[in-house]
């Protein structure tokens, strides 16, 4: 079929787009989140996947080919993102603080459906702090548990490189929650003063 | 458990599923140190939001293959009208030459036309043949036939006293 869509056969490489569409997504939708932007970027990495088929040497699965594209296409607009590192976190909500509270003083936490969309917020706003690359690796290692090895093929990377990358990142993740907690902090603690205030 | 145990428990990432024996062991040892409970803390988080943020799944939409293909066809036609582009863009210089040579050489031509003609003597015109015999006879002698003997062309070429002298 590959062959075929290479020769010019649309109907062949409409079907690789019917089979590869939902990967494609999936590896999409792990750094951005509104389906709008979702759609745009599959369909980026579909015309990238036409215009490159005549490079592809059938060397390895046909479907690691196409998440390498689909990751590199991420990759590359997460770099044309801005990041605001001075902007962090100025306000939790109820239920962040809630979930951070059950963190820091259980050391575990619980999961559900409901659970997950405002950890997912809450996710989006720490990720969004990180550069591309660390993001990236995060997610594909901690999120996905892809091994080093893996995630080095997926995106081209030396191992080496994958390992510093993932350092820094949960550096940096440890940071800004170190940040977050502390925040919470002084916000309880004025939170109780106030309502000290008020019960005098 | 001791500090390096704590930091590679963190390093591999998977500290949201600990078996309940090092669980156990992390919760002792973090009640204690405040830098490696903020550690631990942080890498639970990390991975328990990382988590919950690729666990959003967008399915795509049921006629998405057609977009795609309408992209493609519509991608192709913006290719042919670039390769056309290019082509010109390579030919450029090689087409805009031959235009400047056929433009100079269409001048020369224009030129010869409208420029006097230079004047030929009638006699070298009346000719209608050249030879070496003929320019040297019509020259020198114009009275001498066209067809001269052995003679007159020794006469012609070393002169009367030398000839006298070569017979």
């Amino acid at each position: 079929m590959v062959g075929q869509a290479r020769e010019g056969d649309d109907t062949a490489f409409e079907e690789i787009v019917r089979r590869h569409s939902g990967r494609v997504f999936k590896v999409i939708s792990r750094f951005f989140r509104g389906r709008s932007q979702i759609e745009d970027m599959a369909q980026e990495v579909f015309l990238r996947v036409y215009t490159q088929l005549s490079g592809y040497e059938g060397r390895g699965s046909f479907e690691g080919w196409i998440t390498r594209i689909a990751t590199n296409t991420c990759l590359n607009e997460l770099r044309t993102q801005k990041r605001h590192p001075e902007s962090l976190i100025s306000d939790l909500t109820l239920d962040e603080s809630l979930w951070l509270e059950q963190l820091t003083s259980q050391n575990t936490v619980g999961g559900s459906p409901e659970r997950n969309v405002i950890l997912s917020d809450l996710s989006e706003k720490l990720l969004s702090q990180l550069p591309a690359d660390d993001r990236l690796v995060l997610i594909l290692l901690d999120g996905e548990e892809f091994s080093v090895k893996e995630v080095a093929e997926m995106t081209g990377w030396s191992q080496a490189k994958i390992k510093v990358r993932a350092f820094r990142a949960r550096n940096r993740m440890k940071k800004l929650f170190k940040e977050l907690l502390s925040k919470r902090q002084r916000s309880g603690a004025s939170k109780k003063k106030g309502a000290a205030r008020i019960n005098e | 458990m001791n500090n390096r145990h704590i930091t590679e428990l963190l390093e591999n990432g998977r500290v949201d599923r600990l078996s309940s024996g090092d669980q156990a062991v992390v919760n002792s040892h973090i009640a204690d140190c405040a830098e490696c409970r903020l550690a631990f803390h942080a890498a639970l988080a990390s991975s328990v939001l990382i988590k919950a943020r690729i666990a959003e799944r967008v399915e795509p939409p049921q006629f998405f293959s057609t977009r795609i293909m309408a992209a493609v066809r519509e991608r192709r036609r913006e290719g042919e009208t670039v390769s056309l582009w290019g082509l010109w863009q390579a030919a450029r210089g090689l087409i805009t030459g031959m235009a400047a040579v056929v433009l100079i050489l269409g001048g020369f031509t224009i030129a010869d036309i409208f420029s006097p003609q230079e004047s030929v003597n009638p006699a070298v015109a009346s000719v209608g043949s050249y030879s070496a015999e003929r320019v040297l006879f019509q020259d020198g002698y114009q009275n001498v036939s066209y067809d001269p003997s052995n003679g007159q062309v020794d006469q012609t070429v070393l002169g009367p006293e030398d000839v006298d002298a070569e017979y």
